[in-house]
């Protein structure tokens, strides 16, 4: 009997053992899991697998996952989209003509344009849609452009602006994060909840790809391709979202060949994940700059960090190799003057390199009078008092303490100067650090970032601005108020087309050089790898990936 | 200067409970030693310890102690009596010493807590308890754990701890259990030796009650069966129970009191309750005998010598 | 004796040493910034961080904090939990009954998550995660004083000191508790060991205190910045060592706690 016993016990040992080798062994990423039979060579893609960490909560517009891939006008269609240098083209209407004096856009559409039902376009459907963005939505950044909708006839629709600010109002409306999307007005028009309707009748768009169905257990969402799509049927035939929790699971599922390319607005995976990545040799690791950046933000209503010395000061103190090296390891190197990223358009290419001077950073300060009065080793204010500079770094649960560790270098920097820099212990929550950035606005210094939606919408100067929309609320909610610089974004803003709005962003740039209103952390570099071996043909949009529109037309099997 | 008037202690049970001290009436004079003597389960313990509020039954009758109501305090103010005014002094069994803490302090304590002496002062003066209870050198038992001390020892040191604090009474319970006759006769020289201080000791013992005793008490199933002072009782008791104990002692020919006493819950129907045992039990005892007082004496029985 | 406690407490007494000797052990300080995510070398044995602070010296420093919060949340947490036990016991009925109800909740609430949930209200210092600690772990060394105070209470020098005519308190304090202090002894190992191992896993989850540097904030730091994934075991495993031994030691503590006399 007890000899029995042992028996049976080293068999559930082994059985054990050997269930948690097959375990490790699939970790080898030789195994293909889920892929099709090979077809034949420049076809169709059967069923692309695409990773995310997004979630499926609900099915309608509201949830992240759709939300997130509308700007690309993935399920609904939206009525422009970016193009792989982020200029506004065409995507449902045909073309679009900005008047003169750029206080009016108008939309020429197709005929035979079709909902995902069947249904046909029409431009009450637009102009649904739009009304809705800016009469229900509230409040809405819709109301620092549009003032009104008119439908012109049955294939146009003209929109007014409140300024000539029609082209910004084209790139700010690709990517809106308040869910303006075109809805089809006879599915939508009696909905009295537009958050709280869901099902397969609110995912009813007229984008290139319709929903299929979501798989709970296994959270991957799928979607079939609209043939009857206006621009034509796309390339890919179905394509599968695997929703994970984190950039680690990403980074385990191309291990183990699980996904194909990720999806994931502004944010690709870390340069921390690129040695685990050259080992795959399926993939491309897809490297891509990010058009946003970590970056240091003044407060220009206050005493200290309104002079502009002092902020010159400030910038020559920073140690930009460590904050880039610890921002993002190898895969960020510090960035220039004037805080836009490269690769931005209207980026200025003869603008300085951010460097280290403290001599510098020294020599300023004793100049403006910041002086050590009392021999305590910090200087103190022009007039005697005591000089605190506080330094808040941002909340962000996706980051974690990124910003923390960004800050203590700062402080390291500044106190090396003599400036008695001090870490904000009180922004340890979304709630404090709302509180503190743009409610009540009393930090002196801030450590943030700018995303990179911002930096191609209208770059990162509408963080920065203090300015009233249309309807006299402070809709761009900075603390730089100084006529120059809201003048400076004004242009942005009312540029007519896109050589204004180059010119006027490139102008921007130069004045962040020159009156230090902020300053970059560093350009990283953002990884979206994809998969070379089965696919080829790739497009790619900039800051965003291989996961783009065009891609969705262009991707062959290899 | 205690007295107790009919004083009953009854523990609520399922099927009736038990009274195992019914209708106890005595007094303690100001510096009288009163002893009760008793087998066990006679109801010795209870009844002591029914004195301090310590015990759990119901108590009723009434408990004077210097013209104060002793039954029904709160804790609060039982607790201002206790070590201060009365000392009680538990019978020795297992536990009944912190093992923890040395003997010295142990015996000290009653000094520190209700007499304000300093740790010094309540140790010297243990020390010299130990001495007068025959120690062979104090200041070393004085600094030794329970442990270490033989069960003779503890009861002497629990007497220590008794009488130290010097209150107006002193309530001892089985005070010579397991000590030797040497031993007996230095406790017993130890309460003769309380000046100014009252006790009422309840024993099995009937030699040390009477090298001791001033008066004499016999407890019986929860009543006092004769009392008296001890002289009157010795040569003339008048109960057929006192009467066969006292053939007990050793100058007697050691002639042991056979049978046994009823158990608690027996005590509801009897009459008296010594009448299985007793020799001279006749008829009348199926009834509850009346209580004859004469002089200081008195006697619960229907057959007493110099009664009818 | 002696010789049983040296050969169970010298990691303890290392800790301590790390502890107290902080500064002159550590061959950096540990917020000094040099080059980041360097190997091990012969200038940091241990290499350094994703802000250039030496891994080795971070390590020294965080012991301080591990030992305080364990120590400081362990004495607490005994002290309180033994006389709300004692008392408890002491009083019986419905002071008991009341007292019991109060532990009974305090023991179903999950203490990690608490903590978590308490971090995001409070400023994130340490002095407010030894308070979370505390708010959570007392029930557990409170029960179990509790009931073996029962027993005890029935002991015949404990009704003696009632005899005696002292008061609850003295009793409690000078008798009852006395007499309970292997298992207090005890619980307070297991209370620093687990006080320890929450603060841990508090600041390895990002909420731990904001300035003072904790084995469990390394772990953070480490585990964001892609060490697991890179394999830079030299920065993760050596924390987690450091953790497993501290509380192993204060386990072991347990055995040479004999009675002694």
């Amino acid at each position: 009997m007890k000899f029995l016993k042992q028996f049976f016990g080293f068999l559930l040992c082994a059985a054990m053992t050997v269930s948690l080798a097959a375990c490790g062994a699939s970790l080898d990423g030789t195994e293909s899991s889920g892929q099709a039979a090979a077809p034949v060579s420049g076809s169709d893609v059967e069923l692309l697998h695409v990773g995310c960490i997004y979630e499926f909560d609900v099915e309608s517009p509201y949830c992240d996952l759709i939300k997130y891939l509308s700007y690309d006008s993935f399920l609904y269609a939206n009525l422009v989209r970016y193009d792989a240098d982020n200029e506004v083209v065409p995507c449902l209407c045909e073309r679009f003509e900005i008047a003169e004096d750029g206080t009016a856009v108008t939309f020429y559409f197709k005929e035979g344009i079709r909902w995902h039902d069947g249904q046909p376009l029409t431009m009450e459907d637009i102009a649904f849609s739009l009304n809705l963005w800016l009469d229900v939505l509230k409040p809405s950044v819709a109301l620092r452009y549009m003032k009104s909708v008119e439908v012109l006839d049955e294939t146009s629709i003209r929109v007014n602006m409140q300024s000539s600010c029609a082209y910004v109002f084209l790139r700010h409306m690709i990517m809106s994060s308040s869910g303006c999307v075109i809805y089809p007005k006879h599915i939508w028009e009696n909905v009295e909840d537009l958050k709280s309707f869901t099902g397969k009748a609110a995912m009813i768009g007229c984008g290139p790809y319709q929903y299929d169905a979501y798989d709970s257990e296994a959270k991957i969402a799928y979607f079939n391709r609209f043939e009857d799509y206006h621009e034509g049927a796309p390339t890919i035939k179905r394509i599968a979202f695997h929703l994970y929790e984190s950039p680690e699971s990403v980074v385990m599922a191309y291990k183990n060949r699980e996904i194909d390319c990720m999806f994931q607005y502004a944010a690709g995976l870390a340069g921390t994940y690129v040695p685990a990545l050259q080992e795959l040799d399926y993939l491309d690791t897809g490297e891509e700059i990010n058009l946003g950046s970590p970056i240091l933000v003044f407060n220009f209503q206050d005493a200290l960090t309104g002079d502009l010395e002092f902020r010159k000061a400030v910038y020559y103190a920073l140690d930009y190799d460590l904050l880039a090296a610890a921002n993002g390891g190898e895969y960020c190197v510090p960035a220039g003057k004037g805080v836009i990223s490269p690769g931005n358009i209207g980026y200025v290419q003869d603008l300085p390199v951010n460097r280290q001077d403290t001599a510098e950073a020294n020599r300023l300060l004793d100049a403006a009078g910041y002086t050590d009065k009392n021999g305590d080793g910090f200087r103190e204010n022009r007039d005697g008092s005591e000089m605190k500079i506080l330094v808040s770094p941002a909340y962000s649960p996706s980051k974690g303490t990124l910003y923390q560790r960004l800050a203590e270098v700062v402080i390291r920097d500044l106190q090396n100067v003599g400036i008695n820099a001090y870490f904000d212990e009180k922004v340890s929550n979304s709630d404090a650090w709302r509180a503190r950035f743009s409610q009540d606005k009393n930090f002196q210094i801030a450590i943030t970032a700018c995303s990179q939606g911002v930096a191609i919408i209208d770059t990162v100067n509408q963080s920065l601005v203090e300015k009233a929309g249309a309807d006299g609320t402070l809709t761009w909610n900075g603390t730089n108020n100084t006529p120059e610089y809201v003048e400076i974004f004004s242009k942005i803003i009312d540029s007519r087309n896109p050589e204004e709005y180059a010119a006027a962003a490139a102008e921007s740039q130069r004045y962040l050089a020159e009156q230090m209103a902020a300053v970059s952390l560093g350009v990283e570099r953002m990884f979206y790898p994809y998969n070379t071996a089965d696919y080829t043909d790739w497009s790619f949009r900039s800051g965003n990936g291989a996961f783009s529109y065009d891609t969705w037309f262009t991707l062959k099997t290899k | 200067m205690l007295k107790l008037e009919s004083v009953s202690v009854a523990f609520p049970a399922a099927g009736g409970g038990i009274q195992p001290v019914d209708g106890v009436s005595l007094e303690v004079g100001e510096t009288e030693r009163h002893m009760i003597v008793g087998e066990t389960g006679s109801g010795k313990s209870v009844l002591l310890t029914s004195i301090l509020g310590l015990g759990e039954g119901r108590v009723t009758g009434r408990i004077v102690w210097n013209g104060r109501e002793l039954t029904g305090l709160s804790e609060k103010e039982y607790s201002k009596i206790r070590g201060r005014e009365i000392a009680y002094i538990p019978q020795s069994g297992g536990g009944s010493l912190n093992p923890l803490m040395k003997i010295g302090r142990q015996i000290g304590e009653p000094l520190e807590v209700h007499r304000g002496a300093s740790r010094k002062e309540a140790f010297a003066a243990a020390v010299e308890a130990l001495r007068q209870l025959d120690f062979q050198r104090p200041e070393y038992w004085a600094r030794q754990y329970p442990h270490r001390l033989s069960g003779g020892m503890r009861q002497r040191v629990l007497v220590a701890m008794g009488t130290i604090a010097g209150g107006g009474l002193v309530l001892a319970d089985e005070p010579t259990k397991g000590l030797d006759a040497e031993r007996r006769e230095e406790v017993a020289r130890l309460f003769r030796r309380l000046s100014g201080t009252a006790l009422l000791c309840v024993t099995h013992d009937l030699e040390f009650a009477r090298t001791v005793g001033e008066r004499i008490s016999v407890l019986y199933a929860g009543q006092i069966l004769e009392s008296g002072p001890k002289e009157a009782f010795f040569q003339a008791p008048l109960h057929p129970y006192s009467q066969m104990m006292i053939r007990s002692l050793p100058e007697h020919g050691f002639q042991s009191v056979k049978g046994f006493a009823p158990s608690h819950q027996e005590y509801g129907g009897m009459g008296c309750r010594f009448a299985e045992r007793c020799p001279k039990a006749g008829e009348k005892c199926r009834k509850p005998p009346p209580r004859l007082r004469m002089g200081e004496r008195q006697v619960l029985c229907w057959y007493a010598d110099g009664g009818s | 004796m002696k010789y049983n406690w040296w050969k169970r407490g010298w990691p303890l007494a290392v800790l301590l040493l790390a502890a107290v000797f902080a500064g002159p052990l550590a061959p950096w300080d540990p917020w000094e910034m040099t080059a980041p995510f360097l190997r091990p070398c012969w200038a940091h044995p241990l290499g350094t961080n994703d802000i250039g602070q030496d891994i080795l010296s971070e390590l020294i420093y965080g012991a301080r904090t591990s030992l305080l919060v364990g120590v400081t949340a362990s004495l607490a947490v005994t002290a309180f939990g033994s006389f709300y036990g004692a008392c408890a016991a002491w009083f019986g009925g419905w002071t008991d009954r009341l007292m019991m109800a109060l532990i009974n909740v305090a023991l179903a609430v999950p203490s990690l998550p608490l903590v978590i949930v308490l971090s995001a209200f409070l400023d994130r210092s340490v002095w407010n995660l030894i308070l979370c600690i505390c708010l959570t772990s007392w029930a557990g060394t409170a029960r179990v004083v509790r009931a073996r105070a029962m027993q005890l209470r029935e002991t015949g020098f404990i009704r003696s000191c009632r005899a005696m005519g002292c008061g609850p308190l003295y009793t409690i304090l000078r008798h009852l508790l006395p007499n309970l202090k292997e298992l207090i002894f005890t619980k307070g190992l297991l209370s620093a060991a687990s006080a320890m191992l929450t603060e841990t896993s508090v600041s390895y989850l990002g909420l731990g205190p904001l300035t003072s540097k904790s084995w469990g904030t390394i772990l953070n730091d480490a585990f964001r910045s892609g060490g697991l994934f890179n394999g830079y075991w030299w920065w993760y495993l050596p924390p987690l060592a450091c953790i497993s031994l501290t509380v192993f030691s204060f386990l072991s503590l347990r055995g040479g706690s004999e009675q002694k006399g």
